[in-house]
């Protein structure tokens, strides 16, 4: 078996062979030439068939390695046999090789944001999120002031159908997250999704798109911050409320932003609540 | 077996508009069997009490009471379903959770929000290398 890469999401992951002989640094040269302007945030050296290793591979991988850290990403091992491994603490190649035995590489990353920042931060962020959803998942723009902060006064009164919530809690930070949806927004989200000829509006479909989107916005949001800026949002599940369990919060000062979101389809709101 | 005998695929996720798009997509490729699971307990359940030896599962991460990585462990340490291809399709994009993923022995890390055409050629690749 030859050295092969695939790409996974933001991962190239590299599979080396059984043995790796001085030959297969040559491969592995002549191969990973190109891999440094892969759109990927981190290359990983698989070594879980690794049975022999030659010498040879170090000066590869250190090569490697410096043209990576050039385009400003990474390269980790992992999956080392014991063997393989006690081979390599010998040699004094663990940090060449970027062995990994913890996977929490998101803790590396301090940034000390204040709330506000930390609010402007995930505004951007979802709005991103939220435009890229809107466009894939349902064909149409969003039109949403990443600088909105107050709640839109006609919203007091609005007939809320449906509330998508998400607690955020981590240790550093508590934030909550909320969609807010007329029916008639999700009718017509409905109906294009299930396209021309979809039959009636199925009520099961109707009710998972708050939710959906939701998560989307709130992965997307945790999963760049913590990576990014050293935050540590949880993966959390989204619920589906009545409005009256979830009402429109006003008046909590500068913890609470309102982002509107404006489509063809209509419109939708995003409450983000940052607990001090 | 190929790719023009395709038999059964199963889609786990909780969210009713995810599987949606997954089940048009699957039915496009042809796969003549396409099962659905809110979540990795479901999936589970369904391959073991039926044996079933599915061609490819497309799972979320982010699940309720059994998760995406808890799903692939369960398949990758049983004999019938070890080498059946896992692609995770999820709105998770951190790095600790795509290695953790990787490192378990996911076939394919696709984020959402995705494009159908780019799902459909990641699948056709997988099944490609399984089949040709």
């Amino acid at each position: 078996m030859s050295i092969q890469n695939t790409v996974l999401a933001h991962v190239n992951l590299i599979d080396l062979p059984g043995h790796v002989r001085a030959a297969d640094a040559t491969q592995f040269d002549r191969s990973s030439s190109k891999w440094p302007d892969l759109p990927v945030r981190i290359h990983v050296l698989d070594f879980k068939a690794v049975e022999a290793l030659d010498s040879a591979f170090y000066s590869s991988a250190e090569r490697f390695k410096r043209q990576v850290e050039a385009k400003n990403s990474k390269v980790v091992s992992i999956n080392f046999r014991p063997e393989i491994l006690t081979q390599v603490i010998k040699d004094g190649k663990e940090i060449t090789l970027g062995h990994v035995r913890n996977l929490s590489l998101s803790q590396s990353v301090k940034v000390d944001d204040s709330n506000e920042e930390a609010k402007t931060w995930m505004i951007k962020y979802s709005v991103q999120a939220a435009r890229q959803a809107m466009d894939t998942m349902f064909n149409t723009t969003v039109a949403a002031d990443e600088n909105y902060r107050e709640m839109p006064p006609s919203l007091a009164d609005a007939n809320f159908f449906k509330v998508a919530t998400i607690d955020g809690f981590g240790v550093k930070r508590q934030s909550i997250f909320r969609l807010y949806f007329q029916r008639q927004t999700l009718e017509s989200l409905t109906r294009t999704v299930l396209g021309p000829g979809g039959g009636p509006i199925d009520e099961e479909t109707l009710l998972s798109i708050p939710c959906e989107l939701l998560n989307i916005i709130y992965t997307s949001v945790k999963s760049r911050l913590n990576d990014e800026r050293g935050y540590d949002l949880p993966p959390a599940i989204p619920k589906l409320l009545d409005p009256d369990r979830a009402p429109p919060t006003l008046g909590r000062g500068h913890n609470t932003s309102w982002i509107p979101m404006i489509t063809a389809l209509g419109a939708f709101y995003l409450q983000i609540e940052l607990k001090a | 077996m190929s790719q023009n005998n395709l038999n059964t695929v199963i889609i786990v996720d909780d969210m009713k508009l995810a599987r949606l798009r997954l089940v048009k997509v699957c039915q496009t490729l042809g796969f003549k069997s396409v099962i659905e699971a809110g979540n990795g307990r479901e999936a589970w359940n369904a391959i073991a009490s039926n044996n079933l030896q599915p061609d490819l599962i497309l799972t979320d991460y982010n699940m309720p009471d059994m998760n995406g990585i808890e799903f692939l462990e369960t398949v990758r340490a049983n004999a019938m379903t070890k080498n059946v291809p896992v692609m995770f399709i999820t709105s998770e994009s951190q790095m600790d959770l795509i290695m953790t993923a990787v490192t378990m022995g996911v076939t394919e890390f696709v984020v959402k929000p995705f494009l159908d055409d780019v799902l459909i050629t990641k699948i056709k690749n997988i099944l490609a290398k399984k089949y040709d």
